[in-house]
């Protein structure tokens, strides 16, 4: 049935495309014609800009001006004409003619962002008409930064937008945010939407990352992107509807322009480098000191309970040559070596960076092509990703009236990947950090030496033993065609695909601990994830200005989407030698396949309406149906209204020079959320994946077991949003202020509620529970100097979002160590830990808060002590040009955020974890002699110091300011460039982190080895963001 | 006319989008089944028995409840130290850990699968399944259940009683708690149904009627029943299928297997990884290795514990990753006949020395001299420690005869159950923490 169904709108779709290409026609010569001359140049470089579009008003002729800025009509038009000029990034202008001879029109940049046009939900809209609020970010302020995916170089951009990179490994996964966390168990990720699909960003990683994920946004090539709109309140996103609660991310590629005499072509080459800022790198306990911190803790533990028979006679690090029960001793302190095991995993990475574009267009057709390439090496040894892409968007006028608009981009990302933490043997970062110092990388024979957990590191970062690897092979592509059926109403049908092959495969050889003996020499797994999305839309408009002073626009629009997930894996073991790497050759291979499947239809519809471009009203509301609810709740329906008054349009202030501008906006509307939920769900579930023998002899045979408790009732998770908001502009708009207040109230909030274990299931997904997120966001823009050749501008925004869980049933912990609790009252996700207070400087004992005073510590005394949540956080932006040259300066930070160093809690554990892993410098200062001051307890394994795993003494201050970029750009004179036949030269260099202020003792406050939403902040495995140097060069002809 | 035509083609699909919605938006797993159509039939019968059967062997006897109780047996070393070994070896568990929350729900997920067995496969209309394959199976389902009510009653002390498959969360909310006699009693009940039930043949790898008196003799060991505890150890050991292999040689498969959990390379045993050469998370420690080693005491027995060329001591227990856990060895039927022919309220000292014996015999040590009752059970104690030296055995042993303060310095009582889980006592609040946490 559903098959037949969409096949409905694609027929369709197929048969008015057809009937439109019939249709086009072409329009005849005039005669009689006259010449008009001009040259188009920038205002402030006088340099000539090409591709300027000069369209004569009231008629259909439109040229676009030459290489030297000229441009020429031949026409039937008489003077007095008037020309719009229009150029991307500049103001359109217009222009009364009264002579024939050649004009020279000077445009201005457009700096003045009150005169944008922004994308709204399935429409655009002049900055000035808007009522909600977003924020949008110009692609080529960001591009250049050395980071995969285009999320990651929103942060510190756009007010309300939180960013964090968790990892310097390129190609996984960034934390985004928009005004704070809504959700508990749904996720909390925006929509990501990206030329009108619905894209997926949900990493596909099905092999043994650790809590590590890749992200599918690193396919999209950043150097593709026009702008990108982040949509943050109720009367924008409500449009979205069911998945537009946590904000909507619009990404709008560059296209052509129509009237092209001949294309432009843009080229971007760069290089660089990239290095973990050395200072900052984790400090370890030399083999020697490694050796006499278990030696302390041993006799230490052993005078505390003596049955445990530890004493200096038999401590671990004796001579060799003291033998008891048959074990020797490993020597005494003073005599183990040293070996470093970072230095050989860390690395100064290599980056490669290339873009070829081209844009043109005729009358009828305009295109634009993108190639790129990338090539970033990740600092932790073997880790690389490798982006190839093309992108190519072409529009054709098939009818005066029919447009066809294709947008496409196929894109190739291979990672080589690194582990996380969860893969113990494989780890990567743990393999170096966590590795105590005193055992070999080699044996006395040569052979590669496993002392503990551990794989070898040489093993890790030989691509021979070890390979981790992805393929992503990806088209996200829409096609719609819009007819203007009278003036004003328009008619548009899309189709649109984002589908994705992505292709997993480890191997590791007989010499690693998974592949050697006694398990069957080497190991192969390899997934295949197929992941589909499909979506057809279809949209009405409607436009008119009544009495000039009524404007109405009227939108209707209906979709339909399936999301389908195919993963088939296969994995083989005990391989002839290591020659050979295919499954088919081991002699055990097992596989396993996973389908799932979710459609969602919906239907919207929004009105706006504006008197005399004073007063703005917004109403929408969406109806969305989703296969993964319940039968009960099936649908959900999503309204908003907003407001918006152009003070500024009052006769009281039109006169007024000193305010150019002054609008206040108002919203209220409710969005849902039903993202990262199973697609199954509402149902009572039993498994088919737990085989088990009859007899002895003969083998497995299938079993099944109940694993999913029913719930029929459940429904879409909703958010309320308030938004009040003002934009100010000052000084002809030279200051710039947007203020904008929030409170978003989330009910029936989906979680993973626990049920008692004793029902024989852990927790069942329900709506059970109310969070709510208040809070402002500041963004300033100011124009300090602007003088003939020198120009300073600074961009600001702070952004402060306070979250709560607001109702739940029960308390809800997290992980497996129950670091975290999501308690009413509390941000979602907050450290749950036993206070250390303090050490007593005479026992050497860590004193804990008794905070119930039974004498006793337990888990009654654990306590809320912080989220991974700032107060505050932003960046700004300082912009600084003089001449050719132009100086950019980006700071993002934030503060109250705390964060779990995790390393630290492993390797700060006392000596007791001896053997199997490394001792942090800072456990030096262990107390060891009444009177010592120190918060560094005693070493010993028995009581409080190092058994609490849940001490707040590995609990840190994640506040930083960082200085994320400086780039410094020359653009060559023109004088100079056009000689060779060139527009534009650009060099460029650029530097990345390479500052930090913190107090955080970890290298790097926003590393998290878990991606987990609401419980990253949890540093463990992950290597810095490292520090970056890159050279470029950008060539426009 | 064009623009009327595009117009009704968007009104035409609208409706059609809506006519169609209802089914488009009922999509059905592909690879799981509904609660409905679960247990209905003959092979639905069977496939729900083996998945209970998967449970206990993945589940319950994971890696994570041998390692807790071996280490708490204090014969094994952690080799990867972490804070969570330190809190067991120190018999210092809060109920915040979360491998207590493991094994409080891998239990109850088992029964729950052997409720739904015994509720459902009896209801059953199908020709193929015939009275004694209906038997077989609710029978297995009960010893399921009896063995796992058993754990959890030496685990935890104080656990809840379910007899019916959960169907919605309330069923289970507000029960409160048995006491661990209660929970034995209740082991008992369900082993007497599955005793009745199970046909008279030897499976190895699945509980049958013997298997169920072999469980049933080790519950009333520990319910200090020794006379029934002797008579059922005699009932298994009287049939010539169960005997001990001489020499000493890992049971699986051979007449030493009287209850065997099975696995294969799509659900491998975890327990491998442990004791797995490259990659070890556990080691027998020293002491225990010497006594394996030496050819008085451990004698054939020290394949358990070798020691290789770098001289660390690797635990043999699992030869691969597919081979079988055990849970009942006929060995253990000796030394629980042993125990209770010492113990019962008419001693039977040289039946005791008997049994004893034949497991010394076995593994070529010198049979014992032991003589008065004091001597014979500590001989026993002492004889369960190598034995079992890999097996999870010690500390439920030490607790159970009273000797965990002496051997091990455990000297808080209170500290032999664990805590009930904090997340549970939180999910469901009429649970009440075990005393002293």
């Amino acid at each position: 049935m559903y098959k037949k169904f969409i096949f409905k709108p694609a027929v369709a779709f197929v048969i008015i495309f057809l009937v439109c290409v019939t249709i086009t026609t072409t329009s005849s010569a005039q005669n009689n014609n006259v010449q008009l001359l001009g040259k188009i140049i920038d205002a402030k470089t006088k340099h000539p800009l090409q591709g300027a579009t000069v369209h004569i008003k009231g008629t259909t002729h439109e040229v676009s001006a030459e290489k030297d800025g000229s441009f020429e009509f031949i026409t039937g038009q008489r003077v007095p004409v008037t020309y719009i000029i229009t150029y991307i990034g500049y103001e359109t202008q217009e222009v009364e003619v009264n002579s024939y001879g050649s004009v020279s029109i000077a445009l201005k940049e457009a700096n003045v962002q009150l005169d944008d046009v922004v994308l709204v939900g399935y429409a655009s809209q002049s900055r000035k008409s808007v009522v909600g609020a977003i924020t949008k970010i110009n692609a080529s302020e960001t591009k250049s930064l050395p980071v995969a995916s285009f999320d990651a170089q929103l942060q510190g951009k756009a007010a309300g937008v939180q960013v964090n990179t968790f990892s310097g490994t390129p190609g996984e996964s960034v934390k985004v945010q928009v005004r704070g966390t809504a959700s508990i168990n749904a996720s909390n990720d925006p929509l990501y939407v990206i030329d009108g699909v619905f894209v997926n960003n949900n990493s596909l990683a099905s092999i043994d990352l650790g809590s590590k994920k890749t992200s599918p946004l690193a396919d999209i090539n950043p150097a593709d992107i026009e702008s990108i709109e982040v949509l943050k309140d109720a009367s924008a996103i409500a449009i979205y509807g069911s998945r537009g609660s946590n904000g909507v991310v619009l990404v709008t590629t560059k296209r052509g322009q129509y009237n092209l005499s001949k294309p432009k072509y843009s080229l971007d080459i760069s290089a660089g480098f990239q290095k973990a800022d050395a200072g900052r790198l984790w400090k370890l306990t030399t083999g020697p000191e490694h050796a006499k911190i278990v030696n302390e803790q041993w006799i230490n533990s052993g005078i505390d309970r003596p049955s445990l028979n530890q004493n200096f006679q038999n401590r671990p690090f004796r001579p060799v040559g003291e033998v008891i029960n048959g074990v020797p001793g490993r020597g005494n302190p003073e005599d183990q070596q040293n070996y470093d095991r970072l230095n050989r995993v860390l690395r100064t990475a290599q980056i490669k960076n290339f873009d070829l574009g081209v844009l043109g267009g005729s009358e009828k057709v305009r295109y634009n092509i993108g190639v790129g390439y990338t090539n970033q090496e990740g600092i932790l040894r073997p880790a690389r990703f490798e982006r190839s892409s093309a992108k190519f968007n072409f529009d054709i006028k098939l009818a005066p009236k029919i447009i066809f608009s294709s947008s496409n981009g196929i894109y190739r990302s291979f990672r080589q990947q690194v582990r996380g933490g969860a893969g113990q043997q494989a780890g990567h970062l743990l393999a170096a950090l966590h590795h105590p110092t005193y055992l070999p990388i080699y044996n006395a024979d040569g052979t590669p030496a496993r002392g503990s957990i551990y794989e070898n590191i040489d093993n890790l970062t030989n691509t021979g033993v070890v390979n981790i690897s992805t393929k992503s092979l990806r088209y996200i592509g829409n096609q719609y065609v819009e007819f203007d059926i009278i003036p004003g109403l328009k008619f548009k049908t899309s189709v649109g695909l984002d589908y994705n092959n992505y292709k997993e495969r480890e191997f590791f050889n007989d010499q690693t601990i998974i592949g050697g003996a006694p398990n069957p020499p080497g190991y192969r797994n390899d997934v295949l994830t197929d992941y589909t999305v499909f979506q057809n839309e279809q949209l009405l408009s409607y436009n008119k200005t009544f009495n000039t002073k009524h404007a109405v626009t009227l939108l209707l629009g209906n979709s339909i989407q399936a999301t389908n997930v195919n993963i088939t894996a296969a994995k083989g073991q005990g391989f002839p030698n290591n020659s050979f790497q295919q499954i088919s050759a081991a002699s055990v291979r097992t596989s396993s396949q996973a389908q799932s499947k979710s459609t969602l239809a919906s239907f919207f519809g929004r009105l706006n309406y504006n008197f005399n471009s004073k007063y703005f009203f917004e109403a929408s509301l969406r109806a969305d149906g989703s296969s993964k609810f319940g039968v009960n709740n099936r649908w959900g329906y999503f309204p908003a209204a907003g407001f918006s008054w152009r003070i500024k349009q009052e006769p009281f202030l039109q006169k007024n020079n000193k305010i150019s501008e002054l609008k206040l906006r108002a919203s209220v509307g409710l969005a849902g959320n039903q993202n990262g939920i199973n697609d199954y769900a509402s149902r009572g579930l039993w498994t088919g994946n737990v085989q088990y023998p009859d007899n002895l002899t003969g083998g497995p045979k299938p079993g099944i077991a109940p694993f999913q408790l029913e719930n029929p009732d459940l429904r879409w998770e909703k958010t309320t949003t308030y938004n009040a908001g003002l934009d100010i502009g000052l000084l002809k708009s030279r200051l710039i202020v947007n203020i904008d207040a929030y409170y978003k109230y989330t009910t029936d909030a989906l979680l993973y509620l626990p049920v008692p274990a004793s029902t024989g299931y852990g927790s069942t997904l329900a709506n059970a529970g109310e969070v709510s997120n208040k809070g402002f966001e500041i963004g300033l823009s100011s124009t300090n100097i602007k003088g003939k050749d020198f120009e300073w501008s600074t961009d600001f925004n702070l952004s402060r979002n306070i979250n709560r869980a607001e109702k739940l049933i029960s308390p809800i912990t997290f992980e497996a160590r129950e670091y975290r609790r999501t308690e009413v009252g509390a941000a979602l996700g907050s450290f749950w830990l036993y206070k250390q207070l303090n050490v007593d400087p005479q026992t050497g004992d860590a004193v804990f808060d008794d905070v119930n005073k039974d004498g006793k510590l337990t888990q009654a005394d654990r306590q809320l002590m912080g989220s991974l949540f700032p107060d505050y956080f932003g960046g700004i932006t300082n912009n600084l040009s003089y001449k050719g040259f132009n100086l950019n300066v980006l700071f993002t930070y934030q503060s109250g955020n705390k964060v779990f160093n995790f390393n630290k809690y492993i390797l700060e554990g006392g000596g007791t974890r001896d053997a199997s892993r490394s001792i942090l410098a800072s456990q030096l200062n262990r107390w060891q002699k009444p009177g010592d001051i120190t918060n560094t307890p005693r070493v010993t394994s028995v009581g409080n110091n190092y058994n609490i795993e849940q001490n707040s003494r590995y609990l840190e201050d994640g506040s930083f300011i960082r200085l994320k970029s400086v780039t410094l750009n020359y653009t060559l004179p023109s004088s100079l460039t056009s000689k060779v036949g060139l527009t534009k030269v650009n060099l460029y260099i650029l530097a990345t982190n390479f500052w930090i202020a913190t107090k955080y003792t970890g290298p790097d406050p926003e590393s998290s080895g878990s991606a987990i939403q609401n419980l990253d902040g949890l540093d463990t495995a992950t290597p810095p963001q490292p520090r970056g140097f890159q050279a470029g060069i950008r060539i426009n002809f | 006319m064009k623009n009327k035509s595009i117009l009704f083609s968007f009104l035409f699909l609208m409706a059609a989008s809506l006519l169609s919605c209802k089914k488009y938006l009922d999509v059905e797993p592909y690879d799981s089944v509904s609660d409905e159509n679960t247990i209905f039939d003959q092979a639905s019968a069977e496939t729900a028995v083996r998945g209970a059967y998967r449970s206990l062997a993945s589940n319950s006897y994971g890696s994570a409840f041998q390692t807790t109780v071996l280490l708490s047996g204090g014969d094994i070393r952690s080799l990867n130290n972490a804070q969570t070994d330190l809190n067991t070896i120190n018999y210092d568990l809060r109920s915040d850990i979360g491998f207590l929350s493991t094994f409080w729900s891998n239990g109850y997920n088992t029964i729950n699968r052997a409720n739904h067995v015994i509720e459902k496969v009896p209801l059953i209309t199908d020709a193929r399944l015939t009275q004694a394959l209906k038997d077989q199976l609710v029978g297995e389902a009960y010893f399921i259940r009896a063995l796992s009510y058993f754990d959890l009653g030496r685990l935890f002390g104080n656990a809840q009683i379910f007899l019916t498959p959960t169907k919605t969360v309330a069923d289970k909310l507000g029960v409160s708690q048995s006491a661990q006699s209660r929970i034995y009693e209740q082991a008992i009940a369900d082993l007497n149904q599955a005793a009745l039930l199970l046909p008279n043949e030897i499976v190895r790898n699945r509980a049958r009627k013997l298997t169920a008196v072999a469980l049933r003799a080790r519950v009333y060991l520990y319910q200090k029943k020794y006379a029934e505890a002797e008579a059922d150890a005699s009932t298994v050991l009287s049939n010539p299928n169960y005997k001990l292999i001489k020499p000493f040689a890992l049971a699986a498969g051979t007449s030493e297997s009287v209850l065997e959990l099975s696995f294969s390379v799509d659900a491998v045993n975890a327990g491998f990884g442990l004791w797995n050469t490259s990659n070890r998370a556990l080691e027998p420690k020293a002491a225990l290795h010497s006594l394996l080693n030496d050819s008085t005491i451990g004698g054939r027995r020290k394949i358990l514990s070798v020691a290789n060329a770098s001289g660390q001591f690797i635990g043999g227990i699992f030869p691969t990753n597919t081979a079988a856990n055990y849970i009942l060895r006929t060995a253990e039927l000796y030394l629980i006949r042993a125990e209770a022919r010492a113990q019962k309220s008419a001693p039977d000292l040289i039946g005791a020395v008997e049994d004893l014996n034949a497991v010394r015999f076995r593994s070529a040590v010198p049979l014992t001299t032991a003589f008065a009752k004091e001597d014979i059970l500590q001989g026993i104690e002492n004889e369960r420690r190598v034995e079992f030296a890999l097996e999870p055995f010690r500390w439920f042993d030490l607790v159970r005869t009273g000797r965990a303060a002496a051997v091990l310095g455990a000297t808080n009582p209170e500290k032999y159950i664990f805590p009930i889980p904090a997340s549970e006592i939180l999910a469901d609040p009429s649970l009440d923490q075990n005393p002293g946490y």
